[in-house]
């Protein structure tokens, strides 16, 4: 389960940040009618936190072995996918800066 | 490399073997894998079969909405026209998108997994064959079926995506919307059991060695492809549920003045309606990758890449919903997060466009007409991205939203990027499964009329767009100047028909369906479905130790040929592969496959036949006719996990592997697991449905019964569970005591649903008189279905014990009731929680 967890680390980063902005920003519209500052700050936390497990994930994957052909596309596949998720989180955080 | 399962990869090294084969071992393999005669071809369930007919059905709903589709051009040519009525056009331009969507793409890309996989991953046949003839034979009766509604005025007629208000009751008051909620039923059950084939079929029967660094692009596609429809497909499941529910019993779910909302329908349906669109694309980009490697005559550039591409797609697309709903009014900063996530998931797809101009610098290029579909396909598609991501744009989006700019969009990412790829692979893979491959000459005149006629037809429908053409409209007046692009775009139109008409005389000429003399590997491509295959696939299982075995090691295909490798015959003289580990593919036992059967063909046509009563309201024949469909799924279960002739047996080479897996082993396991999935997924989005019909007016959502009878119903259920869960682990001592614990936990989950039941009946419950009370009923019902299929499972178990097939050594069914048990329980728990703790909570 953790070499899986591994693998698919960055996509899976980048969902659950989706779906906590989404959840947040909702929140937000149906308690104050708005996504207000304390909502967008809450945004760019999670992202904060999104683009710190993305890390975790990085340097887990600096770990793993290159010992065979299956090991290297591991550790690429899941290296690679967590770069990507912090770009990702980064470029989809970018709404919460927006002018209110 | 590090054994996943204690297999030693150094028994790999005793392949190809040297000693010759024994005599009358290949006559036994065909005996056994022989070609069905008469009636039998009903009842066939190899996938060189079912691959083709599903194929072919396919094949024939593209024809027929594409008929559909220049009979809507024709009425557009001409301002006025009076070639198509008004009511008579809404049904012709719902179908057209509906039958293309729902009974042309996804079945046509199940179907060449259906046809290629076993080949590819040189396994006998998929995990589930009759799991596969099933989803054949339901998607194409029931389809059949739900296209001839149309001959009498009865299709749906609310565009594809039918939308409510104008698709609830009061609008739209015939069976036409009827036929679509219950007609896309049978497909949906379709579309899911072939994904769980699928899954299983790439994750437990790839040849050993091939582990997921050396999968076939085209099966990590088609493994994204099923675990989208395993994830997607729910919402739209619960959906149709919800809108024929509203229809039929007036539960106002998306009914606004009794507390529903419409927009509840749109986010279930996009939530579905979007990833469809990567659903259908990814397996065609997989095939666009193999069949670019082939005739490049070179591997894929960034093989890995690609790979990360198509995980990245898979779960972007699931982020871009709302992207279809920029017009409805939602807050501003949710959308600005849609549309970031609609202009990120280009960047995938992207990735893969790289990799195919890359691969085809790389290569030296045969421009043959599958290379012409491909590169074709390819620049149609990014075509269409590069509108997509201006779709993206919100501002843009409120201009162009439901005009023909959008319309042109989706016809430029769907043709470019599913439609030429699987001309593409038709030409490409035809001389795998015919005795001649096809035309050059008349694929060629083909490609360049559907290539040519594409353009015409939407290049110019931007610009039609653009001048404010709205969509779904039967026709317009001469002065406001649409006239010229609408002529334009017909003469277009006509020409791919004329280049589809081309592709099937094509294949009416020389498609001659033969496994074992066909045209062969004339493309010189690399991947295992060219070595000499039988209906049984490779003579022998190859070990396999790079990604293009046939270009690495050119003696393969001999040895393959002449058994040198894994089950180079029957090892248990029935029909069987080899299930291996998910990530190192290492040989784990052997499993016995079933064969052909009249079971799995009578569920199919009764489960069809169920949907499609309910449409027309013969309700009682209805559900004699379901009542039929699960008489035959029980007799299909029932010849499963019969008593085995051997223990162990010989796969080559002294290799001795059990002929029965168990637990996380088996294939039923990760069947049982993949189908959960796709329960639980149907229930979060009903937990969503709850949550957001709440969010709409939390003030006015009414009070809960008291927590007397929570409490005695979470009790039940927490028993359940604990009983369930507990059956397996008792069952190899006592089987008959593991039957009696699901006997009791089926009746306390029976127990809890009547409790449950009676209690919101006392508390006044009126499903037609709000939201709230019509969610309620939904829960209840939900969990009605559940509570009679526990006991169902429960009764099979116990005739299975008075008939003697209970064995202690033989647990597979027993853990399959068991995960199915514990989950409905805990499902249980968690609508009580929902139902009656959150709504005090909040």
């Amino acid at each position: 389960m953790g070499r899986w967890l591994l693998l698919l680390g960055g996509p899976l980063i980048w969902a659950a940040h989706f779906l906590a902005i989404y959840f947040i920003a909702s929140l937000a519209e149906q308690l104050r009618g708005e996504t207000g500052l304390l909502a967008r700050a809450l945004i760019l936390a999670t992202g904060g936190g999104a683009i710190v497990a993305a890390l975790l994930v990085l340097a887990a994957a600096r770990r793993l072995s290159t010992q065979d052909a299956l090991d290297r596309f591991w550790r690429l596949i899941a290296q690679t996918g967590a770069v990507l998720a912090i770009i990702a989180v980064l470029w989809q955080s970018l709404p919460a800066l927006a002018p209110i | 490399m590090k054994s996943e399962t204690g297999f030693d990869p150094a028994a790999y090294a005793r392949f190809p073997t040297k000693a010759p084969r024994p005599e009358g071992e290949l006559e036994e393999l065909k005996q056994i894998w022989c070609a069905p005669k008469g009636a039998e071809y009903l009842t066939a369930v190899n996938n060189n079969y079912i691959g083709l007919y599903y194929l072919g059905g396919a094949f024939l709903f593209f024809v027929l909405a594409g008929i559909l589709a220049l009979l809507i051009r024709t009425q557009l040519a001409l301002p006025l026209n009076g070639f198509l009525g008004e009511e008579t056009y809404d049904q012709i331009f719902t179908m057209h998108g509906t039958v293309m969507m729902f009974l042309f793409a996804v079945p046509a890309v199940e179907a060449i997994g259906i046809a290629l996989l076993p080949q590819m991953l040189a396994a006998r046949d998929l995990p589930f064959p009759r799991l596969s003839a099933f989803a054949f034979w339901a998607y194409f009766l029931g389809g059949l079926a739900f296209f001839c509604s149309i001959f009498f005025g009865v299709a749906p007629n609310g565009g594809w995506f039918m939308y409510p208000p104008l698709t609830s009751g009061p609008y739209s008051p015939g069976i036409n919307a009827d036929f679509w909620l219950l007609g896309i039923g049978f497909i949906e059950i379709s579309a899911i059991a072939g994904a769980i084939e699928i899954i299983v079929g790439v994750m437990k029967t790839r040849a050993p060695g091939m582990s997921l660094d050396k999968l076939p692009i085209f099966a990590w596609a088609m493994l994204a492809f099923a675990v989208m429809i395993v994830i997607g497909f729910p919402a739209i499941i619960l959906a149709t549920l919800l809108l024929e529910l509203e229809r039929a019993l007036n539960w106002p779910f998306f009914d606004a003045l009794r507390g529903g909302d419409p927009l509840l329908w749109q986010h279930l349906f996009w939530f579905f309606g979007h990833p469809d669109v990567y659903i259908i694309f990814l397996p065609a980009a997989g095939l666009t990758s193999m069949i670019i490697a082939g005739v490049a005559r070179t591997p894929l550039v960034g093989h890995n890449l690609v790979v990360l591409a198509i995980l990245a797609t898979a779960f972007i697309s699931f982020g871009v919903w709302v992207h279809h709903m920029f017009t409805t009014g939602l807050p501003h900063v949710s959308t600005a997060f849609f549309s970031a996530a609609g202009m990120a998931v280009s960047v995938p797809a992207g990735l893969q466009v790289f990799s195919w101009i890359a691969t085809l610098a790389a290569g030296k290029v045969r421009w043959s007409v599958p290379a012409y579909f491909a590169v074709g396909g390819l620049t149609i598609f990014v075509m269409g991205g590069l509108t997509g991501v201006m779709l993206a744009l919100v501002p843009f989006d409120w201009v162009a939203h439901d005009t023909y700019f959008v319309v042109a969009h989706l016809h430029y990412v769907l043709i470019g990027g599913m439609v030429f790829p699987m001309f593409a692979a038709i030409y490409f893979w035809t001389p795998m499964f015919s005795r001649k491959r096809l035309s050059e000459r008349l694929g060629r005149w083909a490609f360049w009329l559907m290539f040519w006629g594409t353009h015409v037809t939407f290049l110019v429908m931007h610009l039609t767009g653009l001048m404010g053409m709205p969509r779904r409209i039967y026709t317009y007046w001469a002065e406001i100047g649409w006239t010229a692009p609408n002529v334009i775009s017909t003469i277009g139109a006509f020409m791919i028909g004329a280049g589809v008409l081309i592709v099937m005389i094509d294949l009416i000429r020389n498609f001659r369906f033969d496994t074992d003399n066909n045209a062969g590997n004339v493309f010189d491509a690399g991947t295992l479905e060219w070595l000499p295959t039988g209906l049984y696939s490779a003579r022998s299982i190859p070990v396999v130790k790079s990604r293009y075995p046939l270009w690495d090691d050119p003696q393969i295909s001999e040895d393959v040929k002449e058994g040198r490798y894994f089950l180079p015959n029957s090892a248990t003289g029935e029909r069987e592969t080899i299930v291996t580990s998910p990530i190192n593919a290492e040989p784990q036992y052997l499993q016995r496959m079933p064969g052909p059967s009249w079971f799995h063909l009578g569920a199919a046509a009764f489960t069809a036949a169920f949907f499609l009563l309910l449409t027309v309201k013969l309700y009682w024949i209805a559900f004699a006719a379901g009542a039929v469909a699960i008489g035959c799924m029980w007799r299909w279960a029932w010849s499963l996990d019969l008593p085995l002739k051997q223990s162990h047996a010989d796969i080559g080479a002294g290799i001795v592997v059990p002929t029965y897996g168990a637990g996380k082993t088996s294939h039923g396991w990760w069947a049982m697991c993949t189908l959960l999935i796709v329960l639980g997924m149907i229930f979060v989005m009903l937990i969503f449905s709850y949550i957001f019909l709440w969010s709409r007016q939390p003030a006015e959502w009414p009070a809960p019964p008291g927590l007397m009878t929570f409490g005695f119903c979470a009790a039940l259920c927490a028993s359940a569970i604990l009983a369930s869960v507990r059956a397996p682990r008792t069952y190899r001592a006592r089987p008959g005591l593991a039957a009696g614990l699901f006997a009791f936990s089926a009746a306390a989950i029976a127990l809890s649903w009547l409790a449950s039941l009676a209690d919101w009946h006392a508390h006044g419950l009126e499903p037609e008189l709000g939201a709230h009370d019509a969610l309620i009923a939904m829960f209840l019902s939900w969990e009605g279905v559940f509570a009679c299929v526990v006991v169902l499972m429960a009764l099979f178990a116990l005739a299975r014990k008075a008939a003697g097939l209970l064995a202690p050594e033989r647990t597979a069914s027993i853990e399959s009731i068991s995960l199915f048990t514990s989950f409905a329980a805990a499902q249980a728990l968690v609508a009580l929680i929902v139902t009656r703790i959150f709504p005090l909570a909040v």
